[in-house]
């Protein structure tokens, strides 16, 4: 069977990981929901960081208790078949969204006159070429550039820094409580998103313990970053305007005095990002395509590749559409579809935890 | 796997190019301008930067051109501009937009800016200037047959009066917060045409004759710095001249120097280099405001020094800052603006943006009262050599 | 008759045609299936018969054309009938009159009890290496590679002794792999002579080298050199494993062999290392790399190899660490220079004009008053004149090489911009760009790159700086999977290895032991 899954050691796996938390962290927030009623995202994510590193410790003492060499091993054959497609849909959805984001960025700042597909298809075409040769690909190049990445994303804290003030953020405890938690559950799922996915090509990655230490340097490195980046764009913005930006984040990098030579830098530092994102991408819709050929035993790993890649395009093409329906459903899985994933989880954490291993 | 690459490749070459000229196909702008037109509601004018290798008859280098039109709406203004050029109008190197007295005290700002950014794809960092005049020769004033760099030469007029604490420095990005949200009033750069007549500004009184800054009448540049505009929402208010304009940027933590002259007691003009020594306190409780400023003071008159004693000296220069700056709070509060950026102070006490939508801000900063305390140090003091 | 010769063509083409000779068409997609090569050469041993050892010769080497062979009949001891048999040229005639025929001649007698080739071996011909042989086909090649093949009468064992005197270059200076420190030395076509320089360097017992036939039909011999007990031994055999597959017409040089044997032969990035320097090699075969030196070929090819060390330099050892940590720095610049900045300047100029600063803006678009041509077009045009260039300076002989460059260089650039064909500005973009392409070692990289970054001008045309990252990203994937013989191209860097310094030169004490990723089975 041609899997392409290879093997990779913990700093590739941490780096492709890193870059995953920080992209799903940044890019995947739907800022006119998040930001309508008050700026608390920041603490929403810091709860979040310490509840999906919980969520993923109980996981991997789930799989070792159970002797499960992947995440889905946990469940038994009929249920795994039922909670594999949940995972996946799950997995697309969060390689759609930082997308989406980018070729908003794209259209709206750069290039003015493209269309849609036109930068869609670079898109693809990534996605296929690098989600088709492998998970150690995938890992290796994620740990070249990893250190850039990293830098990309705090030079334009650095550059943004001149207009932090505090009285952007308040009033500090705008949001109530419900819309609070919602927030929590939304942030948490965006942490734990990518170590899911590292959860599943765990045997590639050799096994539970290199994971473990590769997720939990993961999260902690992206999402203090995450959290750091939030809290930059917190004290930036008011959150009525933050709530009108379609993005923010690149819009840090644009505070920056136009004349000074050395900090044209904002084209630059996005298209560091976008080399991320894309790479992030390819490692979900990766991720899925190993999902859905291990559990409906498919032969090779590659044409599932090429089919989800171009399904995320789709979905991505469709949330431009100037549609209510798709509005709507758009909106809905900004702020209910971390529900898609929770429950899968919630299941395979009782089940793993809870339940004793058969002996053979 | 050859064959994925392939299809792929094949499939690239259906991208096509993501649009865009070439370089030297564009006419780049590098100033905007919008005022109210003579016949026609606008009048846009635009700095247009076209490079050639060979300077002109007058030494000129070629390097930009100051063009105007009318038009019903901005749009129409600029599709006549566009057609009257060889090149593509290019927007992407615009950092500045300046509009005219007459169209800010009309009200005209907002909905203009809120057009032009988004569909012209204009960076939103842009400066903002006000300006006295046609700003047709404002932007000649700017122009320099030396320099290929008009960017340059407007960084040395505002940064080098921002030295001096006069002027302020505004984009588009702090005007939209402004207009948008409760928290402040922009205070913007205000500029004209060199000129030697005084400027009342709104504070009265003993009005700062303030004219130029590092560029003088007689030097390249014929636009100079005035002093700044006030607004109370989308609207301008009022001016204010340079000095008045720095003692507001010392209650709002903008100040790093600046210099003042203050009348003495005994008749004699002191001339006092004021720096920042720390950010200021601003709080309120119940209907005052309170400002505390902390400044370190480097008084220019070696005799004077021998016949006070710096106590003196430092309370009386306190007590100027402090009442001059309460007359431009009042005058301000008058006009209903908040350039000393009270609402960022309210707003800390509001538990939730509810309450913070509710709250009628012009109602409750009309009637809050505002206390200066100004703390000075002497530069001079041998108690106060630590501060060198 | 007459109508016919109307209408008939004119006379035949008498001109030479290579007829076909396959049988079918060739299929549209799938290459020609390679044909089994039947040997030329009939197996089996030698006969005892002296004559029909000879007439077989004949027919063998073609003896009636091939003047080069000589068949020298001689009697031992006067009554023994002998034969022996070199290639004029090939062999040291006078070896072969002082310790072949002369000895043989003036002997008196012969023990005929036992074998009369061992007994000619150890008593009659005084040479230093021989070696006793009855099969056909090691005899030939014996015979090809220039040693002497002695048959006597009545054993069917010949006595193979190397004579080897032919004509070659003494050990030259490096041309292409220049250090100013270090040794000067480089390889020459000389087999043994490679293997001797490799010898003076590695003086250890477990250094091992061994010869076998390369597998072409030229005969060519290959020699594997390693240290036994200390390269993997995985990797030792998976490249004799792969040598011996090698089933081909000819090989003239390692650059056959590499392109035989590599993982991916169709990559333009080299997955072994072709060095002329005898200190480069013989390095990576005390780390527990494996050589293979090729008979005729000055270039001595070493595997496994990674990215690092075909953009590292021999000179980097030498000098001293901070040095060589800036020479790197600067050589890595060169490199980044070399491949990115036209594609950059292009992206900047064709869709992000923003970026550029008021000067640069006035600088290009003045520079390019008159230019017809689109700027992309005129970077690739002048990035593939500066191949050009190149090409016809590496081509030309001697002295005009140099002028070559001048003319093109000096001359034809300022007259190009004179012309309004090409502006300053590009034209100072690809100069920079040509420079920075010398700083990168290894020749086929330099090409590989070279080609790279016209190939990213042109999708910085159509997509700027994110077809740049595009590009970027496929390149950085493609690198990271391939490998050279079970290592992955991107490491110490991706997988991290436990070298402690993956760019910057670390000191020479850490040089204590191996390369992580040798997997080596000793240490040193």
């Amino acid at each position: 069977m041609n899997h392409r899954e290879g093997k990779f050691g913990t700093q590739e796996a941490a780096s492709i990981t890193t870059i995953a938390v920080v992209i799903s962290g940044i890019f995947s927030v739907d800022n006119s929901s998040t930001y309508k009623n008050g700026n608390m995202l920041y603490l929403a994510s810091t709860i979040a960081l310490v509840l999906a590193g919980l969520i993923f410790l109980l996981l991997v003492r789930a799989m070792n208790k159970q002797g499960a060499s992947t995440l889905v091993e946990l469940a038994s054959r009929p249920f795994g078949v039922l909670i594999s497609p949940l995972i996946i849909v799950a997995l697309l959805i969060f390689a759609v969204f930082p997308l989406f984001r980018f070729l908003q960025i794209m259209i709206r700042f750069i290039f003015v006159e493209a269309e849609y597909i036109d930068i869609a298809l670079y898109f693809l075409i990534a996605m296929v070429l690098v989600s088709s040769l492998g998970m150690e690909i995938i890992a290796r190049s994620a740990r070249v550039i990893v250190v850039i990445f990293l830098l990309a994303i705090a030079i334009a804290l650095v550059i943004a820094s001149p207009v932090y003030s505090a009285y952007h953020l308040y009033p500090l405890f705008s949001l109530g409580a419900d819309e609070f938690m919602l927030q929590v559950a939304s942030s948490t799922l965006r942490f734990l998103a990518p170590l899911i996915a590292l959860l599943v090509i765990n045997r590639g990655a050799h096994g539970t313990k290199s994971t473990k230490r590769a997720g939990l340097i993961a999260l902690i490195s992206g999402g203090v970053l995450t959290i750091l980046s939030q809290l930059s764009l917190g004290l930036t913005h008011f959150h009525s305007n933050l709530a009108d930006m379609s993005a923010p984040f690149y819009r840090l990098t644009m505070e920056v005095r136009y004349e000074a030579p050395a900090l044209r830098t904002d084209k630059t530092l996005l298209f560091i990002w976008t080399v991320g994102a894309m790479l992030v991408a390819a490692y979900y819709v990766y991720c899925a395509s190993l999902l859905l050929v291990r559990t409906y035993k498919v032969g090779d790993v590659r044409p599932v590749c090429a089919i989800f890649s171009c399904i995320t395009i789709c979905a991505m093409l469709l949330m431009h559409f100037d549609s209510a329906m798709i509005d709507s459903v758009v909106s809905w899985l900004y702020q209910w579809g971390w529900v898609i994933l929770a429950a899968p989880l919630v299941v395979l954490c009782f089940i793993g935890n809870v339940k004793r291993r058969k002996l053979a | 796997m050859k064959r994925l690459v392939a299809l792929c490749l094949g499939l690239l070459l259906m991208c096509g190019c993501v649009g865009g000229l070439s370089i030297d196909q564009y006419s780049y702008v590098i100033d905007i301008g919008i005022e109210k037109g003579e016949r026609l509601p606008y009048l846009v004018t635009l700095m247009v930067n076209t490079p050639s290798s060979q300077p002109d008859s007058e030494g000129n280098s070629g390097s930009f051109t100051v063009i105007t039109a009318e038009g019903r709406s901005l749009f129409e203004a600029i599709e006549t501009l566009a057609a009257s050029q060889p090149n593509e109008l290019n927007f992407g190197r615009t950092t500045l937009m300046m509009f005219s007295r007459e169209f800010a005290q009309d009200d005209m700002i907002m909905e203009s800016m809120d057009i032009a950014l988004g569909k012209l794809r204009i960076r939103q960092n842009i400066r903002v200037i006000i300006a006295e005049g046609d700003i047709k020769s404002v932007f000649e004033g700017f122009a320099s047959s030396s320099d290929p760099s008009t960017n340059k030469l407007k960084v040395k007029v505002t940064n080098s009066v921002n030295t001096t604490g006069m002027t302020v420095d505004t984009t588009w990005n702090l005007m939209l917060e402004s207009f948008e949200n409760k928290t402040q009033d922009a205070i913007v750069c205000f500029c004209g045409v060199n000129q030697q007549e005084i400027r009342e500004d709104m504070v009265g009184g003993n009005a700062y004759p303030y004219i130029g800054g590092a560029t003088l009448a007689s030097g390249e540049l014929k636009t100079s710095i005035i002093g700044s505009a006030v607004f109370s929402g989308t609207r301008m208010v009022g001016i204010l001249d340079g000095q008045h304009t720095m003692l507001v940027q010392m209650a709002t933590g903008k100040f790093s120097q600046g210099r003042i002259r203050v009348n003495y007691k005994d008749g004699r003009e002191l001339s006092v280099m004021l720096f920042s020594n720390g950010a200021p306190k601003v709080s309120i409780e119940g209907d005052t405001v309170s400002f505390v400023i902390s400044l370190v003071a480097d008084v220019e008159m070696p005799k004077l020094i021998e016949s006070t004693t710096s106590k003196e000296l430092e309370d009386f220069l306190a007590y100027y800052i402090a009442s001059e700056s309460a007359r431009v709070f009042t005058a301000v509060q008058n006009a209903d603006s908040d350039v000393f950026c009270v609402g960022q102070q309210m707003i800390k006490h509001m538990e939730n943006d509810e309450q913070w939508a509710s709250l009628d801000f012009d109602q409750v900063y009309g009637k809050l009262n505002a206390a200066f305390t100004v703390i000075i140090k002497l530069s001079h003091d041998p108690d106060n050599v630590a501060l060198e | 008759m007459r109508l016919k010769r109307l209408f008939a063509f004119d006379k035949p083409y008498s001109e030479f045609e290579l007829l076909e000779t396959e049988h079918g068409e060739p299929s549209y997609f799938s290459n020609m299936k390679d044909k089994k090569h039947s040997s030329e050469h009939e197996t089996g041993n030698a006969s005892t018969s002296v004559n029909e050892n000879l007439e077989r010769l004949k027919k063998e080497f073609r003896g009636d054309i091939n003047s080069d062979l000589i068949l020298r009949s001689f009697k031992m001891a006067k009554k023994l009938d002998c034969l022996v048999v070199f290639i004029n040229g090939m062999a040291d005639e006078d070896q072969i009159n002082d310790f072949i025929l002369r000895p043989a001649m003036k002997l008196d007698c012969i023990d005929t009890e036992g074998s009369v080739a061992e007994y000619a071996e150890n008593q009659v011909f005084q040479m230093q290496e021989t070696e006793l042989c009855s099969d056909w086909n090691d005899i030939l090649s014996a015979i090809s590679e220039g040693r002497s093949a002695v048959f006597l009468d009545g054993d069917s064992t010949a006595v193979l002794m190397d004579t080897r005197g032919y004509v070659s270059r003494s050990v030259p200076d490096a041309t292409n792999e220049t250090t100013v420190l270090g040794p000067h030395e480089a390889f020459n076509e000389n087999f043994r002579t490679n293997i001797t320089l490799l010898r003076r360097i590695i003086k250890t017992t477990d250094f091992v080298c061994q010869i076998r036939s390369s597998g072409a039909k030229n005969r060519i011999k290959i020699a594997i050199a390693y240290r036994e007990g200390m390269a993997n031994a995985g990797l030792v055999n998976e490249v004799k494993r792969r040598l011996s597959k090698i089933d081909t017409d000819m090989i003239l040089s390692t650059g056959t062999i590499a392109q035989l044997i590599e993982d991916h032969p169709l990559s333009p990035i080299p997955q072994v290392l072709s060095t002329e320097r005898p200190d480069r090699a013989a390095a990576g075969i005390m780390q527990g790399k494996v050589a293979i030196i090729c008979e005729g070929s000055p270039q001595v090819c070493v595997v496994p190899v990674t990215f690092g060390t075909l953009l590292s330099s021999a000179e980097d050892a030498y000098l001293r660490r901070p040095i060589a940590i800036l020479v790197r720095i600067v050589r890595i610049f060169g490199i980044i220079i070399t491949t990115l900045m036209p594609a950059y300047f292009v992206a900047l100029c064709m869709h992000h004009q923003g970026m550029l600063s008021s000067e640069v803006l006035s600088t290009v678009i003045s520079s390019r008053t008159m230019v017809f041509m689109p700027l992309p077009l005129e970077m690739i045009f002048l990035l593939i004149v500066f191949q050009l260039v190149r090409e016809a300076g590496v081509r030309a002989p001697g002295a005009l090489g140099q002028s070559v460059g001048i003319i093109g260089g000096l001359i034809l650039g300022q007259a190009a911009v004179s012309a309004n064909i090409v502006s300053t500005v590009v034209l100072i973009i690809v100069a920079l760009t040509g420079l920075g392409n010398f700083a990168v070692p290894d020749y086929s990289t330099q090409l590989a790159i070279a080609y790279y970054r016209i190939a990213m001008c042109v999708i910085a045309w159509v997509g700027g700086l994110l077809g740049i990252s595009f590009a970027l990203l496929l390149t950085l994937a493609y690198l990271s999977a391939q490998k050279s013989f079970g290592v992955p191209l991107l490491t110490p860097y991706a997988p991290r290895t436990m070298r402690k310094r993956s760019i910057l030169r670390g000191p020479v004490g850490m040089h204590s032991r191996a390369d992580d990723y040798m997997n080596t089975e000793g240490s040193l």
